[in-house]
Formats: structure tokens, sequence, C-alpha cells
């Protein structure tokens, strides 16, 4: 299952990008069907993109489309739609663009599926092994291990959500079943985004000044555990991602920063978590024409 | 200093960086190909785990603990086994290919294309 929201990010002179997320849902889709045998996709949209994927007749590649749209909860800037932005690269500018994130944590009640692996929609699958999840007699498992392709920093930001504070889960990839357990994750993480200012306090993120998935779901897996450091969550796979400093190429090779220059090497082809946009979209077209 | 040996270091530093990159990110791909799942748990197939399998005494009840701390009881024991050497193999031969195929990479510009 996928959430994807289109919209726009603007520049500091100004100028327009258009952040194609269905587009990266389609080109997902496509690689699911693909490379995995467990491959029944449902994707979460609003009316806007909907008409979107119909206009370029990408809804086939979807076994769900299930409508729904934004809506502001709670108090605070973080929880208010149109002041919830974030800055990241796009190539090699710098761009700011509403995270339009706020439904993540109803994804328990619109999942069409007993057992669901939720995933970002710029995190690229091109092989089998989120497979084994299925397989799992866990109700949650949650990315944890994450590597930056590049393997030029090692920031406290991969592993925690301030260096005195929880262990960082990632929401990239979610596997859930319909169970009371993954159904109190995810009242636990409607709780933290209702009362965003509270939990960042408590938990030293109040510099985030943009609500953020990964710190919902890993405040709701600290209270599941007994707010204790435990394993039992954890996604077993490392996940691959690209920073949004640095850009693909093609699926199979990128470029990264070092030295203050351009380098660039292959990459063995696995899954990965796109976080340049413009790198995303790229991969996504490729994928598309194939 | 000669300015081009210094040149020269800096290239090498530059492609020795690129190939070592390629090699992490293989290393990761087959790390992850090692996980299976078997009677809901969830293995990595090492040769430690593989080895403790096959050693087994018959007369005892098989348990191994998961990924996620969890005991499993094996009581397929050659099931158990068939797939993590399956994985182990699966995953050591592609590793092995690509690692033999980077020791022959001698620029940047090839490593990007193959």
């Amino acid at each position: 299952m996928m959430f994807a929201y289109n919209g726009e990010a603007h520049d500091a002179p100004g100028k327009t990008y258009a952040i194609d997320y269905v587009k990266m849902a389609v080109a997902n889709a496509k690689n699911i069907k693909k490379y995995m045998h467990n491959n029944s996709v449902a994707l979460i949209t609003d009316k806007q993109s909907k008409v979107h994927l119909i206009n370029n007749g990408w809804q086939k590649h979807f076994t769900h489309i299930i409508l729904t749209e934004e809506q502001s909860e709670g108090e605070g800037p973080n929880t208010n739609l149109d002041k919830n932005i974030r800055s990241m690269r796009v190539g090699d500018k710098t761009i700011t663009l509403p995270w339009k994130n706020h439904t993540r944590p109803n994804a328990y009640e619109l999942s069409p599926f007993d057992q669901t692996i939720l995933i970002d929609s710029d995190y690229f699958i091109f092989d089998n092994t989120l497979e084994t999840l299925f397989e799992s007699s866990q109700n949650i498992l949650c990315g944890k291990h994450v590597k930056e392709i590049s393997h030029q920093d090692n920031l406290i930001d991969y592993e925690r959500l301030h260096h005195q504070s929880l262990k960082l889960f990632w929401a990239t990839v979610l596997y859930f079943t319909k169970s009371t357990e993954a159904m109190l994750m995810f009242e636990m993480m409607k709780a933290v985004k209702k009362n965003w200012q509270y939990y960042s306090r408590m938990y030293k993120f109040e510099g985030s000044r943009t609500y953020r998935n990964d710190f919902a779901v890993s405040v709701a897996l600290h209270a599941l555990q007994g707010k204790k450091e435990t394993t039992q969550y954890d996604v077993p796979f490392t996940l691959m991602c690209l920073a949004d400093k640095n850009m693909m190429l093609d699926k199979k090779a990128f470029a990264f920063r070092y030295k203050d220059k351009w380098a660039g090497t292959g990459f063995p082809t696995q899954n990965i978590h796109i976080m340049n946009k413009q790198s995303a979209m790229m991969i996504a077209e490729e994928i598309i024409n194939e | 200093m000669d300015k081009s040996f210094l040149a020269e270091i800096e290239q090498f530093s530059n492609l020795k960086t690129a190939l070592d990159t390629k090699k992490i990110n293989a290393h990761d791909r087959a790390k992850n190909k090692l996980i299976f799942a078997f009677e809901g748990g969830l293995f990595t197939a090492d040769p430690s785990t593989i080895l403790f399998v096959k050693m087994h005494d018959e007369t005892r009840d098989l348990i191994l603990i998961d990924n996620n701390d969890t005991p499993i009881k094996i009581v397929d024991k050659d099931n158990f086994l068939s797939k993590a050497e399956s994985c182990y193999y699966e995953a050591m031969n592609e590793y092995h290919l690509l690692y033999e195929d980077l020791k022959k990479q001698r620029t940047v510009k090839k490593l990007i294309d193959e």
C-alpha cells in the first residue's frame, strides 16, 4: 500500500516544481508486480491526484484506489496543512514543499488487506526481499536499519530522534496485520500527531518543524514496547537510501558529493529509498517507459 | 611536491572510493538476501546458523532465536536447512561474481556503466 498526494514545490527565486508522487507510486506498482508474488497494490490518494492517474491511464496498476483528503488536526504549525512544509534538494537546488503526510496514521482503517506492507512511494522496489515479511508471525515490523548508499556520512539522525532520545524507526517500510497490536500503534500515532508539540518536547525533536510519520511511529512503538528498546518490531533488512543531496544517474548508478565535488559509482540494483525528488521522478519515468 | 604525483594520488583515491562504495552496496544487498522466513520467524542464513542446525542432536528439540528475538521451534530441520542454504549460496554466489568483476574495474566510468 502506498500514499501519494501530488504537490508543488518552490525554490528561493520562486520557480515552481511539480512533485509527482502518483507517478512514483505507479512505477512502484509496476515493479511490485514484476518482482513480488504478493502483489496486490492499494493506492491512497486524493481526488485531484486520481484525475491525474486516470488521465494517464495508470489506474490499471492498482487493485484498490482509495480516496481520502488531507485534514488538519491538532494544534501548532506542524499540524496545520498550509504550514507543514519541508525543505529538501531537487537536483542541486533547495526547494520547499507542502508535506502531505497527515493521513498516514489512518492506514490501519484504510488498508483493504489483512496483511499490509506500507511503503513510501519513493521507496522503489527492485527485488523480492520484502516478501519475507508476509511470512512473519509478527503483527508489526518497521524499518530500523538504514544506510545511505554513498556511505559518506554517519548521521545520528538516521539512528535516533535526537542523540539523547528514542531510537528512530523509518515508516518508509511498515508491515502490519489487522490486529489489536497494530490498531493500537496507529491510534498512538494519531495521538502523537494531535499532540505534536507535547511529544516533540518530551522526546527532544522540537527542532523538527515538520510533522513526521517516522517520529510518530517511533514514539508509538516505544510505547508499545513498554518504553524499552527491543528489536521485536525491527524489519531485519537494511533499507538502502539515497540522501536528497545526492542524485541517481539511472537505476544502476548514482552521483554523490565527495570532497566538495561530484563523484559517481555503480549501484547493484536493489530496493532503494530515493529521497532526492528529481531522481525519484526520473527513475519512475524510466520504470514506466520500460 | 610533484603536482602530477598528487593528481595521480587524487585519481586513485577517487577510483578507490567509487569501488569501495559499490562493494559496500553489493555486500549490503547480499546481507539482505540472507534473510528468510521459517515458521513465522525471520532468520539470517549465516554459516554459524547453518552449521548449528546441521550438527544439532536429533534427540533434542531445536529452538532458534530469530532476528526479532523470538524463539522458534524448528520441527522440519531439513526444510529449514534447504531454505537457509539456498539463500546463502544464492546471495554469496551473486556477491562473489560482482566482487570479482569489480577487481577488474579501472575507471569510474566503467563502474557507472556496468
